[in-house]
């Protein structure tokens, strides 16, 4: 382990009698970073770091992050509804859609700040598409009483504005009296069905489902929800007749088979 | 001497504490970091998964769906109406025609938007309908209200034009094309489009068609048809010899009245009835496994044959609006490298990519690394890659310390024994 010293391989004579110099003491400052487990800590988070961009760049190559077209159908109502709602439309349908979309995503706090735009921004904001939107909303959030009384609200009015129509004598009352209910009357039916089968009042469902079957008797998929609520009743036979009546109008019904095969009926 | 220890003494109190400052403040670091890795994955978790619930398979009947496309933006007007076709490239982009954007729209396998191809500025696409992506990357696109097929380079420029009378359905190999139209299919010379052999002619008899809506090519040649309105599936050798021929349901060209009621019976010939039988095959095409696969627009199906005899494998989807369910199908093609298939669901306004069970024809694990690959979780291969070399050269350099650190302490051993 012998080294050759400088002084002997440049021929100096190396004095081994003479006193060493006095070294000059470096203190060297401590570091964080002489501790083993602070380095191995330090590699950790710079390894971690590197893995994180690596990932980011990674994904804008591979196209992974980049915008594109809806890819649900929900994510289509959203975005399609949400670009006309943003573009200014004054369809009270669009927003009603677009409220309702944001309602089915569970996105409860923009479906409000919706409707608070819609009711401060649109003329015909009392129409019954947003107040519905309002009765599903409180719907989504629990709050049923509310939203029974927002509902029935909206076929009051609607049931008034037609009411005032045939008031009119001439044209008016006569469309009126072509053009019957406007097609949300019976929608304020079926959300009022929807929030009492949340309160599981399944005597206020089943009337509800029958306002609306008076008037649409061919409605295969309320019958076949009447049918449902009558089997949670255990009125079988009442069930049965709903499911035979759905397969009446629309043959091979699945939900109707279903409900049939639940109760043991042969179809 | 005393110096000496209490200056040592006092340069470790100042280490430990240096050390433990360091180990709090490296422990932050890393809370930190891995608090912002997870607000990022969760913020990218949330960028990549859709707003809906995502279609539980079970209740798509064997339907796996990978996504929906419908449109190229969000803006109303960019949406889809009534798509036509969906075709994959050999780079895997798809292309797509619907029925009111007058142009063949181009996506990445992402459903990402890039370009829209309208022909030629003096003679611009007609209402271009099916279309087939050559293996060299050529689009051809039938335009069956002008009698012709166009042929476009993979940039969208225009190659030319040729004639078939109302052409239905197209499908391209490396050594022919073969058109699918009203009263048979006709097979192309790939060259310049001069007919090879013309098969069929309108009607309802044996070697007659009724709209012959699907055509696909196997790899070994032989040509598969679709016969819409008769309700027929046959196969054909390269020379458009007929090898087989089935009646896959009732016809739908035969309805009488019958006790006031329009009815269609079925016929004595019909292979396929009751729940098996099709009620309306239009596109068709041929999956990794060399199966014929068929759009059935009414019963909102694809439903998979043996390409041998052509029985029935097996019936997949539902009808819905639901993404994964089908609301009129019309067409179906499929993308070999990504084994999927590109449906043009079109009374649903999209164009929907979906798997179907055992259609890659290779072995279970290669398809299943496909798939994943194929998928968002392809950004974290890079990464990946990088960890695992990253261990190696780790696991190679500790192997070296510790072989230089054995080798160092024998020869220290073998020096202390002399």
């Amino acid at each position: 382990m012998q080294q050759d010293r400088p002084d002997d391989r440049e021929g100096f004579h190396f004095d081994e009698t003479a006193e060493p110099a006095p070294r000059k003491q470096i203190r060297r400052k401590s570091s964080i970073f002489d501790d083993p487990v602070v380095r191995k800590m330090a590699f950790v988070a710079v390894g971690i770091l590197i893995i994180f961009l690596v990932t980011v760049v990674s994904a804008l190559i591979t196209g992974v992050i980049q915008p594109g077209g809806p890819r649900t159908v929900l994510e289509r109502d959203i975005s399609v509804s949400g670009a006309a709602v943003r573009a200014g439309t004054t369809d009270t349908s669009v927003w009603a859609r677009h409220i309702s979309a944001l309602i089915l995503d569970g996105q409860f706090g923009r479906a409000e700040n919706i409707l608070a735009t819609a009711k401060a921004s649109l003329d015909d904001s009392a129409t019954a598409d947003i107040v519905l939107s309002e009765a599903r909303l409180l719907r989504a959030q629990g709050q049923y009483e509310e939203a029974l009384e927002v509902a029935e609200a909206a076929r009051t009015q609607l049931r008034e504005h037609h009411e005032g129509r045939l008031a009119q004598a001439g044209p008016v009352a006569n469309a009126a009296r072509l053009e019957g209910l406007h097609d949300n009357y019976d929608i304020a039916v079926l959300v009022k069905a929807e929030i009492y089968r949340d309160m599981e009042k399944w005597d206020s469902v089943l009337e509800q489902y029958d306002i609306f079957i008076e008037t649409n008797p061919g409605a295969a998929d309320i019958l076949t929800d009447r049918g449902d609520v009558k089997f949670e009743m255990g009125d079988r036979s009442g069930a049965e007749a709903d499911y035979r009546e759905a397969l009446r109008f629309y043959p091979d019904y699945e939900e109707a088979l279903v409900g049939l095969e639940r109760i043991g009926s042969s179809q | 001497m005393t110096d000496t220890v209490a200056e040592s003494s006092s340069a470790a109190q100042n280490q430990e504490v240096v050390s433990r400052r360091g180990r709090r403040i490296l422990g932050l670091v890393l809370v930190v970091l891995l608090l912002l890795l997870s607000l990022a994955t969760f913020l990218l978790f949330r960028l990549l998964d859709p707003p809906g619930e995502a279609p539980v398979a079970g209740e798509l009947l064997g339907i796996e769906w990978v996504r929906s496309i419908y449109g190229m933006s969000v803006a109303p007007e960019d949406q889809f109406s009534r798509t036509a076709a969906a075709a994959p490239g050999p780079d895997g982009s798809i292309h797509i025609t619907d029925a009111t954007h007058g142009a063949i729209m181009r996506f990445t396998p992402d459903g990402r938007y890039i370009e829209s191809f309208r022909g030629p500025d003096a003679d611009p696409l007609v209402v271009p309908g099916r279309l087939t992506v050559g293996p060299d990357g050529k689009i051809y696109v039938v335009e069956t209200q002008n009698d012709r097929v166009r042929v476009l380079n993979p940039d969208g420029s225009y190659i030319g034009t040729f004639s078939v009378p109302k052409p239905a359905s197209i499908a391209v190999s490396e050594d022919k094309i073969v058109v699918g139209s009203v009263n048979g299919f006709a097979i192309l010379d790939p060259t310049d489009g001069s007919p090879v052999n013309v098969i069929g002619s309108r009607g309802q008899a044996d070697y007659q068609f009724d709209y012959v809506h699907g055509v696909a090519i196997a790899e070994d040649g032989r040509i598969f048809v679709a016969d819409s309105f008769n309700n027929r599936l046959s196969a054909y050798d390269a020379e458009g010899n007929r090898l087989w021929i089935v009646r896959t349901g009732k016809p739908s060209n035969r309805a009488e009245m019958i006790d006031g009621r329009l009815t269609v019976r079925e016929l004595e010939d019909q292979a396929l009835t009751g729940e098996e039988a099709l009620q309306l095959p239009l596109g068709i095409t041929i999956d990794g496994a060399g199966r014929i696969v068929v759009a059935d627009m009414f019963e909102c199906v694809l439903a998979v044959f043996d390409p041998e005899d052509g029985s029935l494998i097996g019936k997949y989807g539902t009808p819905g609006p639901e993404d994964g369910k089908f609301f009129y199908p019309t067409n179906v093609s499929y993308d070999p490298q990504r084994d999927w298939f590109t449906v043009s669901d079109t009374q649903n306004n999209r164009v929907q990519i979906v798997r179907l069970p055992d259609s890659s024809g290779g072995d279970d694990a290669t398809a299943a690394a496909r798939r994943v690959l194929d998928g968002p979780i392809r950004a974290c291969a890079i990464p990946l890659a990088l960890v695992i070399l990253a261990a190696a050269v780790m696991l190679f350099l500790r192997r070296r310390k510790q072989q230089e650190a054995s080798t160092t302490e024998s020869t220290e051993i073998v020096g202390g024994s002399r």
